[in-house]
């Protein structure tokens, strides 16, 4: 881990880390304001009357228990699924290749292995930045949904739970910004640390939307990461535990096998 | 004197007959060695190894006894490196991105780099990503040297510097060599390691073909003289005298001798003798050295002029 390097990496990426923690908050604090009991019990009405496509109710009740909405269970079923899946996604495609990759490919990395630095240091500050980046970006998600709950609808928010949530779509993309980190750190050229580093998680989210969509894919989502992240589970209070671990040691895995190849590899500089 | 870089044997196989293969040489404390080769031979292949980014396939390479590969975050802190090619981090200023690299380097005292900036007169306030090609260049001279490392590995330093610029820094690299430094320098053009070098070594195909002594070269004691006689028997019978004949123009009435500086007297007593027209040294330069070198032995003698 090395300090002055460390800095570096805030300043060419917090503006960044800004934009992907401030849209999930705002849209946080929206769908909390928004989601409130009377339009829950309007909701339910409307999905149980049998008046929508049975498809589509049968998209959303996947998701969602449709006999006891609450706010917690919307989040856990729309925001936990979606928006802080992706979000995190996209930045940790954008910024795990800019870390390593991006760097080496571009010629600029020679200047910072030209200073005294062993490569593993290297490796390990710029994982630890994006590490710590997600522990902000999750933190804030957290505070914010703590926050708004407590003054916009109290005692609606199932504190415990959302935390939990939070804590495991954390861990998700802390085992995405492996993924994404891993293949920065075997290509030299952006070109192809993008086209993996991307192609996995995207791929992981498509695979996850078909398996929810229709009861006939629902093993599709053995083959995605996010089935890990299962929000489900921790509304109904189950053991989430195994796969909190589960996403901690691939996440691991991944970080050190970046850190081992890009030890041994030859660099273009 | 003591070895600072020794690079012995280094290999490294790209396929297809690219790399570097079996190359040797060692660079001694307070030496300026020069790197001579065409694009592709190996010189960058070469230097990145030195500098640690590529591990050997047999050989190796090391710094005053720190091997390059296993070592090279140590090395680094008696070496200054100048990449071949320019690409920055994204910093918006020439000053931004010095105090960056002094950051990494963990350098407070900016004062070299102060002076090698109003020596290139590189203005560094400029926005970095509109430079000019040699304002980047210059750029990068002072990232590599404002921390005053004992070893310079230069690839290419004088790559978009305008021909006054390039006389600056070799006025600058002569600084550097009085305060004794090493320095190991790739280049393409044979006049500027001659100008800076104590030693030439000549890279083709990704193998050292020679090694040589710019003293030795520009100062050799054998010298080539191109005489041109007014009559045609003054040049025949000029040629049947015992003189080393290097080459002959009989139409021209011309001929290339070498003459050793030990027998210049004798030889211009023999010359009294002939109605010679002109008389003309032809210099020594590596340049035609090398090129004598990469055309081969079969027709070096024509190769001379």
């Amino acid at each position: 881990m090395n300090l002055p390097l460390f800095k570096q990496a805030i300043k060419s990426n917090w503006l960044l880390l800004v934009i992907f923690t401030a849209v999930p908050c705002v849209f946080l604090a929206v769908m909390i304001a928004v989601f409130t009991t009377d339009t829950l019990v309007a909701m339910q009405a409307m999905l149980n009357s049998g008046k929508l496509p049975a498809n589509l109710t049968q998209m959303m009740g996947n998701r969602l228990d449709l006999n006891n909405l609450t706010l917690t269970g919307i989040l856990a079923a729309q925001y936990f699924q979606m928006m802080a899946v992706i979000f995190p996604m996209i930045y940790c495609i954008i910024v795990g290749n800019k870390l390593i990759a991006s760097q080496v490919d571009r010629g600029s990395m020679a200047y910072v292995l030209s200073a005294p630095i062993e490569r593993n240091s290297v490796t390990v500050t710029q994982a630890m930045y994006l590490i710590s980046s997600l522990v902000v970006m999750f933190g804030s998600i957290g505070l914010v949904g703590v926050a708004a709950g407590q003054i916009l609808q109290p005692d609606q928010l199932d504190f415990r739970q959302f935390l939990m949530m939070d804590a495991s779509d954390f861990l998700l993309a802390f085992a995405i910004g492996g993924i994404t980190f891993c293949f920065s750190c075997i290509f030299n050229l952006s070109k192809h640390s993008i086209a993996l580093g991307a192609g996995f998680p995207l791929a992981f989210f498509v695979i996850t939307l078909l398996s929810q969509s229709d009861d006939s894919l629902k093993n599709l989502k053995y083959l995605s990461l996010i089935t890990f992240s299962d929000t489900h589970l921790i509304i109904r209070n189950g053991n989430s535990l195994p796969n909190f671990i589960a996403m901690f040691a691939i996440g691991v895995a991944l970080y050190a096998i970046g850190i081992l190849v890009f030890r041994r590899k030859d660099l273009p500089l | 004197m003591k070895t600072v870089i020794r690079v012995d044997h280094f290999l490294k196989d790209y396929g297809n007959g690219r790399g570097v293969f079996d190359a040797s040489f060692e660079v001694m404390q307070g030496e300026t060695f020069g790197f001579v080769g065409i694009n592709g031979a190996g010189k960058t292949t070469t230097l990145r190894s030195i500098m640690g980014f590529i591990r050997p396939d047999g050989g190796s390479a090391s710094v005053n006894g720190l091997d390059c590969w296993r070592d090279s975050a140590k090395i680094k802190k008696t070496v200054g490196y100048i990449p071949g090619e320019i690409a920055f981090p994204d910093s918006p200023t020439g000053t931004a991105f010095l105090k960056r690299q002094a950051d990494l380097m963990r350098l407070t005292d900016m004062s070299y780099a102060e002076h090698m900036i109003s020596m290139l007169q590189l203005d560094p306030t400029a926005n970095l990503k509109r430079m000019s090609k040699g304002m980047k260049q210059k750029t990068a001279i002072v990232a590599a040297l404002m921390c005053d490392p004992d070893i310079l590995i230069l690839d290419e330093p004088t790559t978009g510097l305008d021909p006054l610029m390039r006389a600056s820094f070799v006025e600058l690299l002569e600084e550097e060599k009085k305060k004794g430094k090493t320095i190991l320098m790739s280049s393409h053009m044979f006049d500027e390691v001659e100008d800076t070098c104590d030693r030439v070594a000549l890279i083709k195909d990704g193998r050292i073909s020679s090694i040589v002594s710019v003293e030795e070269i520009k100062h050799h004691k054998d010298k080539t003289y191109k005489i041109e006689f007014h009559t045609k028997e003054s040049y025949e019978s000029f040629i049947t005298s015992k003189i080393e004949l290097e080459r002959l123009k009989p139409e021209l009435h011309q001929v290339i001798v070498k003459v050793c500086d030990g027998d210049i007297n004798s030889f211009f007593k023999l010359l009294k003798n002939y109605d010679v027209k002109f008389l003309s040294e032809i210099k020594h330069t590596l340049d035609n050295y090398f090129k004598k070198q990469y055309k081969g032995e079969s027709d070096d003698e024509s190769s001379i002029i």
